[in-house]
Parts: structure tokens; C-alpha cells; sequence
């Protein structure tokens, strides 16, 4: 029988068995998403925009896209998107080469942390002792449809996803003054791979300053953990603002056009975007649609109902809100519809999920169950996707071997000094050099 | 590469960017049908390659499965007309 407080709890810690157990389910997931993946996943231009700099930086000493010729001033530099993404593809690529398997596993990577650190954080924030409901909350999120098919990108999001939950998890947690600061760089840091972290900070300042789990009773603001936090944040972008202002003609060429260029729409057009783009991408998974909207919607009666003294503090609550508000704020600006932003949203939202749980047990043990039943309902609607992406690998499984395509692209561009090409062919070609 | 991954630039940039392309007198261009068929602004036009003197070579289709938009490559090659074709 598992163990399930009342309220936040404190004072729960999660053990070495559960983590151990934990490493091994991830240790399988990546192996299991390493087979097929051009088949769950073909190589994209955003793959080239945000890794080639890095190649040609690792090979060349060209921190810059020649392969676009003059447009934009990219066969000069790179000044594109945020800086340590690009930074870290370089480091990576010296190490290991460029190939797909080796790009896409740059995103594995630190989606598999992400996802352990987030199951730490659901489990801590519905106050559960026992270890199962770490592994309940991993088997969520790695069988979820955003997580799996996103983190076989070579892009950045994930990377920004682990320093912001990493930020999360001291914000919440820690009382030491060191913590705060370290919480406030890893949000730089995320900022640094992706500027949707910077909307995160609303909520992480609340709850530096509210103290996060660790608030009982009426909400206190301290202000010494805020200052120290925002000391942290401020450290990293400034280092990332002289970074750009390093080239600022670059800067205002490629970043701000590129900035300008993606939320240039009406908010009225961006949210038909965001509408189409949920209805798109929870096709499958209705369950996790609907729960988060009632997740939101049990922390907002939580936070304007009259509390009681035997009511779970409302500080983490609000600090929850502010973190998916800033979200969907972040995605209010965009026009077009973004799908490799929603694991940002499902992280959120399991927050908001396992943030939940104490303050429906407060309210009534059969709504608490049945949110439990809910929750069980979305891990088998994930589980059921893993079934089904293993399905279509199988399926395809005499297609998965790129000989033929080499062999194709060999014989017609052998010999060829000048040739025009997709990006992700470029990506194919170099894969197998 | 003959896609700019760059977004919400004027349909003249795009053009622009592909004229530029054509310019440089390229002996191959590879189109991926797959991709470019989902966003046809930013992509050479078969007669745009045509009038420049191109002319189609080659296919190769490798499209998979259970798949949905982008599902494959649906490559076409094409090559400047006095090229050699291999």
C-alpha cells in the first residue's frame, strides 16, 4: 500500500532504490529511442541552422553559415539564437562527430535527465514518500508524445528544459542562500540555450521569495533569497547580452530579424495557432489535454478560495500558475505552430498535475482518489504511444537501413563540384562520411 | 542548401535567396518533395528550375510508414542541361 500525505510535505526523501530503478528505465528508453529514428523522426532544417555553425566552428574555426552564402551576412558569423546551444553541439561534435545517431542523442541526453529530475519534482510536489509514484511520474513523461517525438531533434529545448527544472528544484526546495543563486544561473543557463526560459521567471522569483515547499500557513515574501536568485539570473545573461553585443550589427541582422520574424501576427492569429497546434499535437492523448486544463483549474479555485487553517499554503500553487502563465504567454507570440515547444507545456502541466493532488486530498478523499484514477488513465493513454511508436518502427523496419539512399545520393553527386541541396540531406551526406 | 530555415521573412527574401542560388550556377539541385511540398514559397519551383535550364534526372522515394506530414524523402535531382548526367 503506498503512502499519501495530506499536504505538501517537507520532509520526504526519495531513496537510492528508486533512483537506481529509475537510471536503469532510462538507461532502456534511450536505447529503445536510438532504433528507428529517422522513421519516427526525419532530419530537419533546424537540425542544420542550430547545429552546422557548431560543425563548421568544431572543424573550420567558423563560428558562422557559410552554406547560406552572403544571406544575411551568415558566411561572416553566427548570431542567430542563443549562444550555448551551438557552443556545447561544438564540443560534442570534436568528441564524437556528425552524424544523426550522435546529434540526436546531444538531445537525448538531457532529455533523460530532465525527465528523472521532473519525476523528483512531481513525486515531492504531491507529497509522495514512496518511490513507485517517482517511477508513476517517469513513466508518464517518457511515454508522453511531445517528450518522445521532440527529443529525437537536434535542437535546444531540451537542454533549456533540464537547467529550468534544475532551477525549479532549488527554488522549491532549498533554503541555503548558495542554492538560490545556483537556482537563478541554471535559469540563465536555460535562457542561454532558449529564451522561453526567461518566462519562467515570474514563477521562480514567487517562489524563491515564498519560499516554496517550505512556506506554511499565510504567504511571507523574503526578499533575500529573491535578491540572491535574481543575482544568479542576472550573472549568466549578462554574460550571454555581451555575447551579442560582441557583433551587434550581426546581432540586429540575423537575431532581431529572426525574432521579429516569428511573432510579427496578431495575438488573435497567434491564439487560433496555439488552439490548432494543441488540438494537433494531444490528438492521441485527450487525457492529458483535459487533465491539464483541470489541473489549472483546481489550482485557481485553490488559490481565490477563502482559506482555511487546515488548507495546504497557497504559495507553491500560485508559483505553479505563474510558471504556466508565463508559458502560454511564450506561446502566445508565436504564429506559427511551434510543436517542439510543448514539451515546456508538459512539464509545466505534470507540475501543475502532481501540485494538484495535496490540495484535492485536503478537499475530499474521493476527489483525490479519482484524480489518482485520472492520472493512471493519462499513463496508460502514454504507454499506449510507446506501444505504438515501437509498432511503426517495426514497421518500417526495412526502410530504417539508409545503404540504398547513400548509395543513390553517391552516384548522382559524385564528381559534382557545385550542388544544391536540402538541408537535411547535407545532415544525410555528412552522417555517413 | 536550397531552403532557407529561417522564418517570417518577406516572399521576395525567399526569392531572392533562390535566385541567388541559381546565380552561383549550381551543376545539381536536389530537391526534397517531401519537405518542399509542405512549403512551396520557400522552395524552387519545377518551372522556375526549368526556365533556368534544369531539367529532371532522377527519383528516389523512401517514405515511411504510419507516418504523418513530413513521412519521408521524396527526392528529385535535377541537373543543368549540358551537365553529363552520371
Amino acid at each position: 500500500m503506498l503512502h499519501m500525505p495530506s499536504e505538501f510535505s517537507p520532509d520526504c526523501k526519495l531513496s537510492i532504490k528508486a533512483l537506481i530503478t529509475g537510471i536503469l528505465i532510462l538507461v532502456v528508453w534511450t536505447i529503445w529511442q536510438s532504433v528507428g529514428i529517422e522513421a519516427m523522426r526525419l532530419p530537419w532544417e533546424d537540425e542544420i541552422l542550430y547545429t552546422l555553425p557548431a560543425v563548421n566552428w568544431a572543424t573550420a574555426g567558423n563560428f558562422s553559415l557559410p552554406q547560406l552564402g552572403h544571406f544575411m551576412d551568415a558566411d561572416i558569423g553566427w548570431r542567430w539564437h542563443m549562444p550555448i546551444f551551438p557552443t556545447l553541439v561544438a564540443v560534442w561534435v570534436k568528441m564524437a562527430g556528425y552524424q544523426l545517431p550522435v546529434l540526436r542523442m546531444f538531445s537525448l541526453l538531457p532529455a533523460t535527465f530532465m525527465a528523472l529530475l521532473l519525476a523528483r519534482c512531481c513525486a515531492r510536489l504531491a507529497s509522495q514518500k514512496d518511490w513507485p509514484w517517482m517511477l508513476f511520474w517517469l513513466g508518464i513523461n517518457l511515454g508522453d508524445k511531445s517528450f518522445v517525438t521532440n527529443s529525437l531533434t537536434g535542437r535546444m529545448e531540451f537542454w533549456c528544459l533540464l537547467a529550468a527544472i534544475g532551477s525549479v528544484t532549488l527554488a522549491l526546495d532549498s533554503s541555503k542562500p548558495f542554492a538560490f543563486v545556483f537556482a537563478g544561473a541554471l535559469l540563465g543557463l536555460a535562457a542561454g540555450f532558449h529564451p522561453l526560459a526567461l518566462y519562467f521567471l515570474p514563477g521562480l522569483l514567487w517562489m524563491s521569495t515564498t519560499g516554496g515547499l517550505r512556506a506554511s500557513g499565510a504567504i511571507g515574501f523574503r526578499w533575500k533569497p529573491a535578491v540572491l536568485f535574481t543575482l544568479g539570473f542576472g550573472l549568466v545573461i549578462l554574460t550571454i547580452v555581451m555575447w551579442f553585443l560582441a557583433d551587434w550589427p550581426l546581432t540586429k541582422l540575423q537575431f532581431l530579424a529572426q525574432v521579429r520574424g516569428t511573432v510579427q501576427a496578431s495575438l488573435w492569429q497567434n491564439a487560433r495557432s496555439l488552439l490548432e497546434g494543441l488540438k494537433y499535437n494531444f490528438r492521441f492523448q485527450p487525457t492529458f489535454l483535459y487533465t491539464m486544463l483541470a489541473a489549472m483549474g483546481i489550482h485557481l479555485w485553490h488559490i481565490l478560495r477563502r482559506r482555511h487553517l487546515d488548507m495546504p499554503g497557497k504559495a507553491v500553487p500560485i508559483g505553479l500558475m505563474l510558471l504556466m502563465a508565463g508559458l502560454i504567454t511564450f506561446l502566445l507570440q508565436q504564429p506559427t505552430i511551434h510543436l517542439n515547444y510543448y514539451p515546456a507545456l508538459v512539464l509545466a502541466a505534470l507540475l501543475l498535475m502532481a501540485g494538484g493532488l495535496p490540495i484535492l486530498r485536503q478537499a475530499s478523499a474521493h476527489a483525490h482518489k479519482a484524480a489518482l484514477f485520472i492520472l493512471l488513465l493519462l499513463l496508460a493513454n502514454n504507454l499506449l504511444f510507446i506501444a505504438a511508436k515501437t509498432r511503426t518502427v517495426w514497421r518500417n523496419r526495412d526502410l530504417l537501413d539508409p545503404a540504398p539512399m547513400n548509395a543513390f545520393l553517391a552516384a548522382e553527386l559524385g564528381g559534382t563540384n557545385r550542388c544544391v541541396l536540402p538541408p537535411n540531406l547535407w545532415l544525410y551526406g555528412k552522417q555517413h562520411q | 542548401m536550397n531552403f532557407l530555415p529561417v522564418l517570417g521573412q518577406p516572399r521576395a527574401t525567399y526569392q531572392a535567396y533562390l535566385q541567388s542560388l541559381l546565380d552561383w550556377q549550381p551543376e545539381t539541385i536536389i530537391l526534397d518533395w517531401g519537405d518542399a511540398s509542405m512549403r512551396p514559397d520557400r522552395y524552387f519551383a519545377p518551372e522556375q528550375l526549368a526556365a533556368a535550364g534544369y531539367v529532371e534526372q532522377a527519383h528516389f522515394n523512401r517514405v515511411f510508414r504510419d507516418r504523418f506530414r513530413y513521412d519521408g524523402y521524396r527526392l528529385v535531382v535535377y541537373r543543368r542541361v549540358g551537365t553529363p548526367s552520371r
